[in-house]
């Protein structure tokens, strides 16, 4: 019997590589068939998430239409408006009373001035009736005893005529200040007019504006991070790609299956004798380790082309993630001014702070004009107090006019008496129409300062009256531009922080990524056992084919010709098409035809 | 109601990847390993058969390999479910024996998404 130069038994660890080969192989793609779908799942969750928030803020666009009906900025400016509205609506119905009250100043400084004349002339009447009181002195001191009372009559008339002279100078001194008063309170008034008239006549035409670019600014930039959800769907793509390829997994294990079960027929019994049996065998055997080869080039090139595909694959989704991430920096300095390009009409920061400028001015504004309102209504009281006291003035002539009439009288009766007198009638009857003429004056003076103080004193009444309830209405709509003030403060800041934190991608998502990016490194440690076998294989080869030579050496041949079909009859087992024809054409027959890759056949 | 679609394969990947596929497409897929637990799920569809609109098959299975799978279905309340064969078989004699066995449709893997997409909605008409 003859005894073969060498063993020809696989190493066991041959096989428990291809087994573990298998196992990994599987245990890899799995990770990755399973991830991947929680990718998708993450991927939409992030993308609905994202759009529910962007749209958070911009209502009415087309495609944020189905997550949210109203935005919180639309919201906030649409409340602001309404409050803007009714503030303008009230401030004015103010105006209008404001107005009312200045033209009843004009009046009242009219009539003033009116009062200014009359002074005038009780003051000229008064240095007449001195003058007249000066010469009737002289005639009756001339007339001696006989003209002693009337010398001390027309002495008292001097005096009188004297004080009333000192008196009207003070009434008009009186008037002309109270008079001035009165045109700096028009003046006061007028100037709180006219800034009311040009603060709030436009404040919400520009207000609305501003509200209306810093919506349109909101809207312009939820359209960009709709984009970026766009771009950032990207990934979809080489997402798809990967868990098509995942199912090559199924024809690796089905092709490691072939090499098994290939080696496990390599059964060569070291004791054989040297005969055509033992020469069928060692051609069969020698047959495995190149169809094994052949079997895990092919599993070789499917790993490789998985690992390239999804190398290039998540490459294209890395390369998205960076697209997207640099998208949502430059959309930062959208809001804050520090990018390269603006939103039209300058930065969403920019536009905030107009908006919120307009409503401090507004608050300023009505604050100034309230404080204006105070100052009117307390000059007015001081006004009032002034008109007073000039009336008790003009009251206290009375008493003097009653001390001319009684003079009068006192000097007709000594005319008539004292016959030296007698040519002084006319004096008396002048003395007697003069103290008609101040009587007169004096009366139209106090009923124009009572004409005055009374219309003045219900103007001002009710504008204080009016006030009080204006500035209940003011502090109220002041505290409602103040919540609107703050509203718009809160949407700035959730705008910044939901940009500061905008992202379409879940922590998650990244981390399945990074751990995906691993399974595909392990892909590259099966292609090294793959080839650590496939040189065992070749050594086997090697050994088989020496093996085979020294039995035909030994038995006189140069060649042998396997007789039976042992390797048609284990490929039957395979269930690739290709491998079966690699199998035939290694071991020179025919196998049945079949159908390529994808081919779809309907019965 | 959208109909179920019956995934039975050895391969845990090519489950995913089917399901993936078809779910994508808003079709619900249920997963069996072999041809005994493909027909473990279908009996807890028994009296609501409508409610499986398709079964997708491999061949070559532990178990119950993919022919046998199909002739006991034939015999089941489910017979009239049309069954796609999803292997890598694609021998002209594998095929005979498939329809023979009673499947619609053979189709070799790997499959394109699109390609099964288009077989599904084509079956589930």
């Amino acid at each position: 019997m003859a005894k073969l130069s060498t063993d020809l038994v696989l190493n066991k660890d041959l096989l428990s590589k291809l087994e573990n080969l298998e196992s990994e192989s599987e245990k890899i793609y799995l990770n990755l068939g399973q991830r991947f779908p929680e990718l998708f799942k993450e991927l939409e969750q992030g993308f609905a998430e994202s759009g529910q928030l962007i749209s958070y803020f911009a209502a009415g666009h087309s495609r944020a239409e189905k997550l949210e009906e109203n935005s919180l900025v639309e919201e906030i400016i649409t409340e602001a408006k309404e409050v803007i509205e009714e503030a303008a609506v009230f401030f004015n119905e103010m105006q209008k009373r404001d107005n009312v009250l200045f033209s009843s100043i004009n009046e009242g400084i009219d009539h003033l001035n009116s009062l200014d004349s009359r002074i005038e002339n009780i003051r000229e009447d008064s240095i007449e009736m001195e003058l007249i009181s000066l010469n009737a002195m002289t005639v009756a001191l001339k007339a001696g005893l006989a003209g002693r009372a009337f010398s001390y009559i027309t002495d008292e008339l001097k005096k009188l005529s004297s004080r009333t002279i000192i008196y009207t100078e003070e009434l008009t001194g009186s008037g002309a200040s109270i008079l001035k008063d009165f045109l700096e309170f028009r003046k006061l008034v007028g100037e709180i007019q006219a800034f009311q008239h040009r603060f709030f006549g436009d404040f919400q035409e520009r207000l609305n504006k501003c509200f209306d670019r810093y919506n349109m600014g909101v809207k312009r930039l939820a359209e960009m991070l709709f984009g970026v959800i766009e771009e950032a769907k990207a990934v979809k793509n080489p997402l798809y790609r990967i868990m098509e390829e995942v199912q090559l997994q199924d024809i690796i294990k089905q092709s490691l299956e072939h090499v098994l079960l290939s080696l496990k027929e390599f059964d060569l019994d070291p004791k054989s004798e040297y005969n055509e049996h033992l020469l069928d065998e060692l051609s069969f055997v020698e047959k495995i380790p190149r169809l094994c080869q052949d079997l895990l080039d092919d599993i070789s090139r499917k790993i490789e082309q998985s690992r390239d595909l999804f190398s290039v694959n998540l490459a294209d989704i890395r390369s998205t993630l960076r697209d997207v991430e640099d998208q949502r920096g430059a959309f930062l300095g959208y809001f804050t001014d520090q990018g390269e390009n603006e939103l039209e009409g300058g930065a969403l920061e920019q536009m905030f702070a107009e908006s919120v400028g307009v409503l401090l001015e507004l608050l300023s504004g009505i604050d100034r004009s309230m404080t204006g309102k105070m100052a009117i209504g307390r000059d007015g009281n001081g006004i009032i107090e002034n008109i007073t006291v000039l009336k008790t003035g003009f009251e206290n002539f009375f008493e003097i006019i009653d001390r001319f009439y009684a003079i009068e009288v006192a000097s007709r009766i000594q005319v008539a008496k004292q016959e030296v007198l007698k040519d002084r009638t006319e004096t008396v009857n002048e003395m007697t129409r003069l103290t008609i003429r101040i009587d007169d004056d004096v009366k139209e003076a106090l009923r124009i300062l009572k004409d005055a103080l009374s219309k003045i004193y219900r103007i001002i009444n009710k504008y204080s009256d009016k006030m009080e309830m204006e500035m209940s209405v003011v502090k109220e709509t002041a505290d409602s531009i103040k919540s609107s003030y703050d509203q718009l403060m809160f949407s700035k800041t959730t705008l910044a922080d939901t940009l500061k934190n905008f992202s379409v991608y879940s922590e998650r998502f990244l981390s399945l990524l990074d751990a995906s990016e691993g399974d595909i490194l392990n892909l590259g440690m099966l292609v090294k056992v793959i080839t650590e076998i496939r040189d065992e294989l070749a050594d086997v080869q090697a050994r088989a084919e020496a093996l085979k030579k020294e039995v035909l050496l030994e038995m006189g041949l140069q060649e042998w010709q396997i007789k039976d079909d042992k390797l048609q009859t284990m490929i039957e087992r395979f269930t690739i098409f290709s491998h079966k024809k690699v199998a035939g054409e290694i071991g020179g027959f025919e196998v049945e035809e079949g159908s390529q890759e994808g081919d779809l056949t309907l019965f | 109601m959208a109909k179920k679609i019956l995934i039975v394969d050895d391969s845990s990947t090519l489950r995913a990847s089917v399901e993936f596929t078809l779910s994508e497409h808003g079709h619900e897929v249920l997963q069996a390993g072999d041809g005994v637990e493909g027909l473990e799920v279908l009996k807890g569809f028994e009296g609501k058969e409508s409610e499986i609109g398709m079964i997708i098959a491999d061949i070559n299975m532990p178990n119950m390999d993919g022919i046998t799978f199909i002739k006991e279905v034939k015999k089941t309340t489910f017979k009239f479910i049309p069954i796609l064969v999803l292997t890598t078989e694609s021998q002209e004699s594998k095929k005979i024996e498939g329809k023979e066995a009673g499947a619609s449709g053979w189709l070799v893997k790997p499959f394109k998404p699109e390609q099964l997409v288009a077989v599904v909605s084509k079956f589930l008409k």
